[in-house]
């Protein structure tokens, strides 16, 4: 299929893209000159010292975590909708979001540093405490029914949006700026200790996805549609939810909530490769991770000096897509 | 004995109501059974016990000897495959891209597609006269060729035993015979089938043996001219018939008149 090597030159180009542009101009030549320099590779000739520092200390980190982050929401959106039967499911349906921001809030009110671990450790924590209340509350007779979780999810996740509006009215102003650009999400916190972090979580993640996509077609029967074809539906949504919340757990606790790449890619990635998730999941990973790079490369350059938050950009190009999608598709049955 | 289905005293109760009770049934290689029973009678609960979608509550089913409770999911979708009354679909899948979903079981989950897959899949058009049809997307079929599209993905299975339930439902007539002619030519060579039907005509027509369904009793058992009786009728239905026969076949023709508002039997 010709789509993937496209979307494979087409994540390389918004990485290279991603640490070439930005306010101190660096030509893709001379930033190349300085990663294969960095990797041991190459002669180094003269290289500009501030540029060597932009280059590895802030660029490159951000563009891959940017990349990572990117292939998890993408892959998680996909999931979700393979679990829910439905494309409008995103990575955030079971408050995966409101409770990220609920912790990160409270710890941004509370002062608590943890050695700069603060920030990525209450919004993990508050994510993963808000689906597994939500699974817990959305089971019906001891199994997962989506009706429940969605519902659960609903009502929890505006529990957790009051607490984080009751924290930001008692924080005090630049604690009020940093909560509000954490909930609109961003990746100017990245750096080389958080990505070597992430990177297992990312790439493990992405392979056990991967090794399912078979399971997640015969999901797209429903549950005894499954059960005939020999799934068991029960113990994969248990999973693939688990795993959904580690993944996404981890990409919002370094970049807050950012939204619209998990609900758009696998959307448009199906209209594309269809819905076998053999083809779709790779795609989605690709695409996610190509789509999150560039947004922040606007994101930074758009308004420079002054940045951004991503998530404005994702939801400035997501939203009227989604809304086309909505309007042109289908009458009956896809959506 | 050969069987390749046997339900032992099976009992089933949903939220403490009983749905089935005591049911001994036993089906051959290359038989069709049809069952028959009104609504609420336990059909659909029986096929998902046969199929492993529920376990029973007492009793045992087996497949070839082995009890279905205990096989596990892959193997028995091997052997075993089942078509509910609605099935639906989440995301618009291509009529072959779905029936390759019956290749599951077959597959390791990451195992490479083969070519006994693809031919597997072949036949499954082929047999459902879909091959034209392959490329086309599920949503711009009419009713019967989305059934007929299920029907291909329980045979990609390549089972031994196929359980349908209700494959008529929605379905106008030259579909109807078209499917069930289908499904016989399969029989024939060798598929055992267990089918739940509604209406008792086709019932009659198409099946080797009937067994008849009484609020979640087997009530009765055997050649449709045995089992479809007027008087079975009347007693299970509470509704009079006529049957008609000759020497090849019969109609049971309900006997309903017009009284006052109501339409009831006399």
């Amino acid at each position: 299929m010709v789509i993937f090597p496209t979307l494979a030159v087409g994540l390389l180009a918004s990485l290279a893209v991603g640490v070439a542009v930005g306010p101190v101009a660096i030509s893709p030549g001379e930033s190349l000159r300085i990663i294969l320099a960095q990797l041991g590779l190459g002669g180094v000739g003269a290289l500009d010292a501030a540029h060597r520092l932009i280059i590895t200390q802030i660029r490159l980190p951000r563009a891959l975590t940017g990349a990572l982050i990117g292939l998890i929401l993408g892959l998680s959106g996909t999931v979700m909708q393979g679990i829910f039967r439905n494309p409008l499911a995103s990575p955030y349906l079971l408050g995966i979001a409101s409770g990220a921001s609920a912790g990160a809030a409270l710890v941004i009110v509370l002062h608590w540093q943890l050695g700069g671990m603060g920030l990525p450790l209450g919004a993990f924590l508050g994510s993963t405490l808000a689906v597994i209340s939500v699974y817990r509350l959305g089971m019906r007779a001891g199994r997962t029914s989506p009706y429940g979780l969605i519902l659960a999810g609903i009502a929890l996740g505006a529990l957790f949006s009051a607490l984080t509006s009751f924290l930001i009215t008692l924080s005090s102003g630049t604690q009020l700026r940093e909560i509000v650009f954490w909930l609109m999400g961003g990746l100017g916190r990245s750096n080389w200790h958080y990505l070597r972090l992430l990177t297992p979580v990312a790439l493990g993640g992405a392979a056990l996805v991967f090794a399912l996509s078979r399971d997640l077609n015969a999901l797209a029967l429903g549950e005894t549609g499954a059960r005939h074809l020999g799934i068991e539906p029960e113990q994969l949504r248990r999973f693939l939810l688990a795993l959904v919340t580690l993944l996404t757990g981890a990409a919002v606790a370094i970049s807050g909530t950012i939204g619209f790449v998990g609900l758009i890619t696998p959307h448009a990635l199906r209209l594309i490769v269809g819905p076998d998730h053999r083809l779709l999941l790779p795609a989605t990973a690709l695409a996610g991770a190509a789509f999150l790079v560039l947004s922040d490369t606007l994101a930074r350059t758009l308004l420079s000096p002054v940045e951004l938050p991503v998530g404005i950009i994702t939801a400035f190009v997501g939203a009227p897509f989604f809304l086309y999608l909505l309007v042109s598709s289908r009458p009956e049955g896809s959506i | 004995m050969n069987d390749n289905i046997a339900i032992e005293s099976l009992s089933f109760a949903y939220n403490g109501q009983r749905v089935l009770r005591d049911i001994d049934l036993e089906v051959k290689p290359g038989e069709l059974l049809a069952l028959i029973g009104p609504n609420g009678s336990g059909k659909t609960t029986l096929l998902r016990q046969i199929s492993g979608a529920l376990r029973p509550a007492r009793g045992a089913v087996y497949l070839d000897g082995q009890e279905v409770a205990r096989l596990k999911p892959a193997e028995l979708a091997r052997r075993l495959a089942a078509l509910e009354q609605e099935q639906s679909v989440g995301f618009d899948y291509t009529v072959r891209e779905l029936v390759s979903l019956g290749r599951i079981p077959h597959r390791g989950r990451l195992s490479r597609w083969r070519p006994e897959d693809e031919s597997a899949v072949e036949r499954a058009l082929k047999s459902t006269g879909l091959q034209e049809l392959a490329r086309r997307s599920l949503q711009q079929l009419s009713g019967g060729e989305r059934r007929r599209v299920f029907l291909a993905m329980a045979l990609a299975q390549e089972p031994q035993v196929l359980l349908l339930d209700e494959p008529t439902a929605h379905l106008d007539l030259k579909y109807q015979l078209e499917l069930l002619g289908l499904v016989r030519g399969l029989v024939a060579r060798g598929l055992t089938v267990i089918a739940a039907f509604h209406d008792l005509n086709l019932a009659a027509r198409y099946s080797d043996r009937v067994a008849a369904l009484s609020r979640g009793r087997l009530v009765a058992l055997g050649s449709p001219r045995d089992v479809l009786t007027a008087d079975l009728i009347e007693s299970v239905w509470e509704v009079q018939v006529q049957v008609l026969e000759d020497q090849e076949s019969f109609w049971i023709i309900p006997r309903a008149r017009y009284s006052g508002r109501l339409l009831v039997s006399s």
